[in-house]
């Protein structure tokens, strides 16, 4: 079920499994250049992220990691290398491309929530799959809305705002909006950064039950309880991959 | 459909957040939307929206001009040209006579004086007017039938006849002559403003005008024809046929001069009904864009502030996978739907303006009845909706750098956000200066001239004096015989109690039209045509008008002599002295008034007529009175006194119940009437003026606030380390002084500008004083100095904790 591979720059990786692989990322290259001087961000990562994982990437601050889940995330282009998802190569598309593609295969959750003040929980959910290519009807949006709200226990908070709601609950409704199109990954960034424990610990328990139900999954955390949680750890430093831990291996 | 109702939601959830932004933007909006949709009506309605009569564009206003050694002067008909084209001319297809006048309704218990048009029954067949009650005028009421019928307009009919819907049939006795009342029109029949006709009028046959028709030497203004073109036959041909037909007339008459011709003059009746209005109307029309330009300037900054804020919103947005097509849609909804209310608001807005013009400009401007909103009001309002809507989501979406809207997400969400680039803040500063230096420039110029001529002095006394003038009795026959009249209502009126002085003058000294005369010298030479009045010796003493030679006329019994006296004005004697005097003294000097001789007997000092000021109209000359036609006194009354119509009616009548007061009206009143125009022009100038001040006031002031606020950390650092606010204030501002400066330098350059292509190509010189323009940059100084001092003063005057936490 899980095929993860990670290596340095200087490693090759031999895909033996990219058919049923969500993500594949190959010598992943990224430089912030300006006139006086280069970044390198990301040095050549390799990654595999097969249907139904759930990896965790952790490492000191600087180390890469933004970079890294803004590319996974189609927020930003790699500088070079080779970037797959379910096989569709989307290192060098267009913006529109893709928006869209962010839109119909990725699932964001931020730190930060991000959910849009002024809309309702039922609405910031619905945004999504508002900006389909092909228009969904209302039932169909409705009911999308309503099978993740479910999924995330908040299905009674459809018309609240989200400065109504607790951090934890926002959280909630964030994983709700990251479902409700379906997506092939959730990427998540820092997750309880901004939650108290228990708080924190309900939002991973749910991460957890849905990677369960059949949920892929890449997070990003600092904190090395919740990492744990995950099926395989993987450990940036300086742009590179330094480790990589199975669930099994850190057991 | 749906996305649209989506982003509209999102949009109106949004802007309820921030109350502040919305309000300014829709208030700023919904005023300039409002001043513009009121002023493109007025300009849609005066030069583009054809008149309300069938054929309009082929209706004509058939006019009279006459040529004598080189001089024109066009619009003042003889009653014989008029008829001969009447009855003769084969140009158009029909054509009306008809003569403006007034008369009293005898009938009515205040005998008020209203206004009446003779015309010839085809005016109602050319402009068809709809009808309330009753019928126009048809065939059977034409030229010599002499059937006295009166048509009423709906506005006369309800201020005069009290909307009695059993009107039609009744009599109603106006002067002299008992009309029988055949119809009313309709409330939505606005006759042409060819005449002084205001709507509140009655129409009367023409068989019953009071004018001799057989006299060529009398030109009236009052009088025209109304006409229509016959196919196929343009203008050139129609004013060639018809001038040489009323000129081969003419020339057979006894008062044609040598060298003298008259021809027809054909204008088309919108350029008449128009007259000096289009200038009005483009002139506001000008100064509203400035406005526009000037609220589009401060918009586009609040909109860029707005854009900035909402970054968070649209990186989230984009993360879900938004296309920037989508977020452009986005910001579209909101500066839609703000531009969409502020839309509404300004056509309310508008209404009220369309009420303010009709009760201040009814008078000065054609149409102004029409006016109101109309599909093509509502048009241009949608349309400058989404265009305004488009450039403000344009000019926000073109600050907004999608690729990097994620770095808004990797943050803890109080990501230090979007700023307007220096440059950007630079030029927006400079341009709203500039633009709001050269509308204030402008203004200043207009005010600056309107309130020269509001504010000159007449130079006569014209306190407490009232001119009134008389309906010619019948039972007076001959000029000895009205003479005798008038002496003894002078008579009578210098024994009232309230009157000091009393005085025959035939025509007020400050009036709309003009009493000319030809004058030659001894060998016959014409010198020109000069401004006459005729009046009594105490006229001048009457007006405190000082004597400035000579002395007033010689006492005369003008029953028995015909006067050979005139008094000239200043500009008169400066004129003539060259021609006529060596050592440039005029008393003693003789003219020729026509056939008659007359002797200069002395030089009146000039007055000021606001509606005649170049300097021919200065050249004026007085005779005695002769109650030839026109009967008019002058009444200087005591300080404090009142003479009402009814008082003076009553003295009348005491001494002939058949006397009846045509027209009543002090000189401060006719004074103010003729400079209405100027302070209205004013007026709305300086309301122009300063909703530019205050829009462009708010507008760097929301600039350079925002721009502070951006800097705040920065500025709480150096407050922490301990610069001085003085010092700090001094930094910021040189920094925000910089664009107030280049926009001052750059109005000045525009202004140079204007007023050289106006001077070289269009041959007119603007007045530019330097001192009102001196004054006009001091005051958008002062008002960008305090829109730049008030931002920076907020935040360095707190304590620097609060710039650091950003509180």
């Amino acid at each position: 079920m899980m095929s993860t591979e990670t290596s340095t720059e200087t490693s090759t990786s031999p895909n033996t499994n990219i058919g049923q692989s969500k993500i594949v990322m190959r010598d992943i290259t990224k430089v912030f250049a300006t006139d006086e001087m280069e970044t390198h961000a990301l040095r050549g990562v390799n990654l595999t992220i097969a249907d139904q994982d759930y990896i965790s990437i952790s490492g000191p601050s600087g180390c890469g990691k933004s970079s890294l889940l803004s590319i996974l995330g189609l927020l930003d282009t790699p500088t070079d290398g080779q970037y797959l998802i379910e096989g569709t190569d989307v290192s060098n598309l267009s913006v529109n491309a893709r928006a869209e593609i962010r839109n119909e295969k990725i699932g964001f959750v931020f730190q930060a929530f991000n959910l849009i003040d002024e809309l309702s929980v039922y609405d910031n959910i619905a945004l999504p799959l508002r900006y389909r290519e092909t228009p969904m009807s209302d039932d169909e949006i409705k009911q999308q809305v309503m099978w993740s709200l479910d999924k995330v226990e908040m299905s009674h908070r459809t018309g609240h705002k989200p400065n109504q709601l607790s951090g934890g609950q926002q959280q909630r409704i964030a994983i709700a909006r990251a479902l409700v199109g379906n997506p092939a990954i959730l990427l998540v960034d820092e997750p309880t950064g901004n939650l108290d424990s228990k708080n924190g610990d309900m939002v991973m328990a749910m991460l957890a039950q849905l990677n369960q139900e059949g949920a892929t999954i890449c997070m990003v955390t600092h904190d090395p309880r919740y990492g744990d949680m995950a099926k395989q750890q993987l450990h940036l430093l300086d742009g590179r991959m330094a480790t990589s831990l199975t669930l099994a291996e850190a057991v | 459909m749906k996305i649209w109702r989506h982003e509209l939601k999102l949009a109106l959830a949004a802007l309820l957040r921030v109350p502040g932004f919305a309000l300014t933007v829709i208030m700023t909006l919904a005023i300039t939307l409002g001043a513009l949709i009121c002023i493109f009506s007025l300009n849609n309605l005066l030069l583009v929206k054809p008149l309300p009569y069938p054929n309009a564009e082929r209706l004509l206003v058939v006019n009279q001009t006459f040529v004598f050694e080189g001089e024109v002067d066009t619009g003042s008909q003889t009653v014989p040209g008029m008829l001969l084209w009447y009855q003769q001319q084969s140009q158009l297809s029909q054509m009306a006579l008809l003569l403006d006048s007034s008369l009293n309704i005898v009938s009515h218990p205040d005998q008020p004086n209203i206004n009446v048009n003779y015309v010839t029954h085809e005016y109602f067949s050319l402009l068809q007017p709809a009808m309330h009650l009753g019928r126009p005028m048809g065939a059977d009421e034409g030229f010599n039938r002499q059937q006295p019928v009166a048509v009423l307009s709906y506005h006369s009919w309800l201020t005069w006849y009290g909307g009695k819907m059993d009107i039609i049939g009744s009599k109603t006795r106006l002067g002299d002559v008992s009309y029988k009342i055949i119809g009313v029109t309709a409330k939505d029949f606005f006759p042409p403003k060819i005449s002084r006709s205001d709507g509140n009028t009655v129409w009367l046959p023409w068989d019953f005008q009071p004018m001799d028709t057989k006299s060529w030497g009398r030109q009236m203004s009052s009088l025209m024809g109304l006409g229509m073109l016959k196919d196929g036959v343009s203008m050139a041909q129609a004013t060639a046929a018809m001038s040489q037909l009323i000129n081969d007339e003419y020339q057979t008459t006894e008062v044609a001069e040598a060298n003298e011709a008259t021809s027809a003059a054909l204008l088309p009746i919108k350029q008449v009904i128009l007259g000096d209005s289009r200038q009005i109307a483009l002139l506001l029309l000008g100064g509203v864009v400035g406005l526009l330009l000037i609220a589009t300037t401060n918009v586009t900054n609040l909109f860029l502030s707005r854009a900035a804020q909402k970054q968070r919103t649209m990186a989230i947005q984009a993360a879900l996978g938004a296309k920037p097509a989508q977020l452009f849609t986005s910001m579209f909804a909101e500066s839609l739907l703000l531009c969409g209310v502020a839309g509404l608001l300004g056509l309310l807005v508008a209404g009220w303006g369309f009420i303010l013009l009709q009760e201040l400009a009814a008078r000065q401007l054609p149409r102004m009845a029409e006016l109101g909103l109309d599909v093509t009001t509502v048009i241009f309002t949608v349309l400058m909706v989404f265009t305004l809507a488009a450039v403000f989501a344009k000019l926000s979406s073109r600050v907004i750098n999608y690729d990097k809207l994620q770095a808004q997400l990797q943050s803890s969400g109080k990501g230090s956000g979007l700023q307007i680039s220096s440059r950007t803040r630079n030029i927006l500063i400079a341009t709203q200066v500039t633009l709001a230096t050269v509308l204030l420039v402008a203004a200043s110029v207009v005010v600056q001239q309107a309130v020269s001529t509001a504010i000159h002095p007449l130079g006569f006394n014209e306190k407490q004096v009232l001119h009134f003038r008389l309906d010619r009795p019948k039972g007076y026959e001959g000029e000895a015989a009205l003479n005798v009249l008038t002496t003894q209502i002078k008579n009578r009126l210098i024994e009232m109690p309230q009157v000091l002085q009393a005085t025959r003058s035939l025509v007020p000294a400050i009036y709309r039209g003009r009493l000319r005369r030809d004058l030659q010298d001894m060998d016959s030479q014409r010198l020109g045509a000069f401004g006459l009045n005729q009046v009594d010796p105490n006229y001048f003493d009457l007006l405190e008008l000082p004597l400035l030679q000579g002395s007033t006329f010689t006492a005369y019994n003008n029953d028995e002599q015909e006067p050979d006296e005139i008094i000239i004005s200043q500009s008169m004697a400066h004129y003539l002295a060259p021609q006529l005097t060596s050592d440039g003294n005029m008393v003693g000097k003789f003219v020729h008034e026509g056939d008659l001789v007359v002797k200069v007997v002395g030089v009146v000092k000039d007055y000021y007529n606001p509606v005649q000021t170049k300097p021919e109209d200065y050249r004026r000359y007085y005779r005695p009175f002769s109650a030839s036609w026109l009967l008019g006194f002058d009444i200087k009354l005591a300080e404090g006194a009142e003479l009402s119509k009814q008082t003076l009616l009553q003295l009348l009548h005491e001494i002939d119940p058949k006397l009846r007061i045509l027209s009543l009206l002090s000189h401060s009143e006719r004074h103010q009437n003729l400079i209405y125009r100027h302070k209205l022009a004013a007026g709305l100038t300086i309301v122009l003026g300063i909703l530019a001040l205050i829009l462009a006031a708010a507008g760097i002031y929301g600039v350079l606030n925002y721009s502070t606020q951006m800097r705040r950390y920065e500025l709480g650092i150096h407050l922490a380390l301990g610069a001085k606010t003085g010092l700090l204030m001094k930094m910021v501002l040189k920094e925000s002084f910089r664009p107030v400066l280049q926009g001052l330098v750059s109005s000045a350059v525009v202004v140079m500008a204007i007023y050289f292509v106006a001077w070289q190509w269009f041959a007119m010189t603007i007045p530019l004083d330097i001192v009102t323009i001196l004054i006009a940059l001091c005051i958008m100084l002062a008002v960008a100095c305090l829109a730049c001092y008030l931002p920076v003063k907020k935040v360095i005057m707190d304590d620097p904790v609060k710039a650091l936490r950003n509180e």
